[in-house]
């Protein structure tokens, strides 16, 4: 008799009244991820379950959802930790459910768009001067937070995020930091004035459990603070002297 | 404008929550621990005699008064949040003046009897 | 299309794990501090009235049941310090170029100055 164990999955779809937690038995490997769990049910039980995956090595961020009541990536988590199951999947928290595991993470795209996530110049360096140098210090500056794959597992682990639906949230005003962070970039004037809004950095309350579940130990959380102390600097600096333009 | 506002609470609950880390946990260990508990020092230090002297030089009413000051602001904000957090139905128009109200009124009642002393 | 539904992490976000739980005890940990600030205040004031408020005033203060009250608003207090200084290198990164002091380092400075403290005010009430 194979080894198995059992997975509860959530099924939904909009037509539904509402949704349900349906079993399956999968085989157990040693080697299997939550992820491969998920695609043997659709290749062998079940092909109507939908969900989302790519890359099933924890770099391109798709397959984040709730196992167990955290927020992880699929591909990330083995099989062998759950034991002895059942392993309960559902979509991602905080999110809008489309259908079974796949949420609408269409807030999060504009949450990110609205910080400009991309190098700000004033004027771009003409061609005939190379390349932007940049020193390891000045990488290190920002590396860290340049690591985010988007998987929005932070927005489901936020509680305010689940209270205020316009909270710019984790990755936003991580990804906003690492680019205020890069030497290369100007343009921390223009994210300054949307990270420090209500609903930018001083709707957080360091939680901290972005951190806690971020796969690639961007820790937004602690940029968040990092941010909280920057603002506080150019407000006091612009209190002592206000005819200083930074 | 509320953004400008927010940062300066925050900076006060920041300065805040540095002071009660370091000075809170050893005034409540003297003043309602040990000292109900009978260790003599401490009962002499807050009898009537005593903490007029523990309270006699301007230095440390100053520190004092921080020491009740800052951990206000402290707790007024991180109550105020926690409120908003708890999704309670209070409006912030109502309940930030509540709590940093609340916290002024008590700085203010420190100032006033420290300087009386 | 009918509406997709959000499962929104709700009030109750704190007992959803461990961890939020910790959170919440650390923001109650403000509720009991204000409380004992609120009664160190009305210690300042009788201190400065005659003995027998002042006296009358310490058999309330240091009754069996407030001495409870102290040692449950001292736990919190320390849960306060144990929490502000684990997330104090969160907060305050010292970069030099690609050297950063290390989290632990920030956390034992502030270790030290609270057992500065703690010698400061012991001393201050042993020795006036």
């Amino acid at each position: 008799m194979e080894r198995t164990i059992k997975l509860d999955v959530y099924r939904y779809r909009p037509d539904w009244d509402r949704p349900t937690l349906q079993p399956f038995e999968v085989p157990f490997r040693e080697d299997w991820v939550v992820l491969d769990a998920l695609n043997y049910i659709k290749d062998v039980v079940d092909g109507s379950l939908s969900f989302r995956w790519s890359c099933r090595m924890g770099v391109c961020g798709s397959c984040g959802m709730m196992v167990n009541g955290r927020p992880e990536l699929t591909c990330h988590t083995f099989l062998r930790d759950c034991l002895p199951g059942p392993i309960r999947i559902e979509p991602l928290q905080n999110f809008a459910v489309e259908r079974d595991l796949i949420v609408d993470i269409e807030p999060f795209m504009q949450k990110l768009q609205a910080v400009k996530p991309w190098l700000v110049r004033q004027a771009e360096q003409p061609l005939a001067q190379g390349e932007y140098l940049q020193s390891p210090g000045q990488l290190a500056a920002y590396r860290q937070f340049s690591m985010c794959i988007n998987c929005t597992l932070c927005y489901a682990a936020c509680p305010v995020v689940g209270r205020a639906e316009d909270f710019l949230g984790p990755a936003a005003l991580a990804l906003a930091q690492r680019y205020n962070l890069d030497s290369r970039d100007q343009g921390r004037k223009e994210r300054h004035a949307i990270m420090f809004q209500h609903e930018g950095i001083w709707d957080c309350t360091f939680v901290g459990e972005c951190s806690a579940v971020c796969p690639k130990h961007v820790d937004p959380a602690g940029v968040i603070q990092q941010a909280k102390l920057v603002a506080a600097r150019d407000a006091y600096r612009s209190l002592v002297m206000p005819w200083s333009r930074r | 404008m509320k953004r400008s506002n927010e940062v300066f609470l925050w900076s006060l609950f920041s300065a805040g929550g540095v002071v009660a880390a370091l000075f809170i946990p050893a005034f409540i260990f003297v003043t309602g621990i040990v000292s109900a508990l009978g260790w003599q020092p401490a009962q002499q230090a807050f009898s009537h005699d005593g903490v007029q002297q523990l309270l006699g030089p301007g230095i440390v009413r100053v520190v004092v008064g921080v020491v009740v000051a800052l951990p206000l602001i402290h707790a007024a904000h991180r109550i105020r949040h926690l409120i908003i957090d708890l999704h309670a139905p209070v409006p912030d128009l109502v309940l930030a003046p509540a709590c940093y109200g609340a916290a002024l009124a008590g700085t203010a009642l420190a100032i006033v009897f420290l300087v009386q002393l | 299309m009918t509406t997709p539904r959000c499962r929104a992490l709700g009030w109750t976000w704190w007992a959803a794990r461990p961890p939020y739980t910790l959170v919440l005890l650390r923001e109650l940990s403000a509720v009991v501090m204000a409380v004992y600030l609120a009664l160190l205040v009305v210690l300042l004031q009788r201190a400065g009235q005659d003995a027998e408020a002042y006296e009358e005033y310490l058999g309330f203060l240091w009754h069996p049941l407030m001495v409870l009250f102290h040692v449950v608003a001292f736990a919190f207090a320390v849960l306060h310090t144990v929490t502000w200084f684990q997330l104090t290198p969160k907060a305050i990164v010292l970069r030099y170029g690609e050297f950063k002091v290390p989290d632990f380092f920030i956390i034992a400075q502030q270790y030290a100055g609270w057992l500065v403290m703690w010698a400061v005010v012991l001393a201050w009430v042993v020795f006036t």
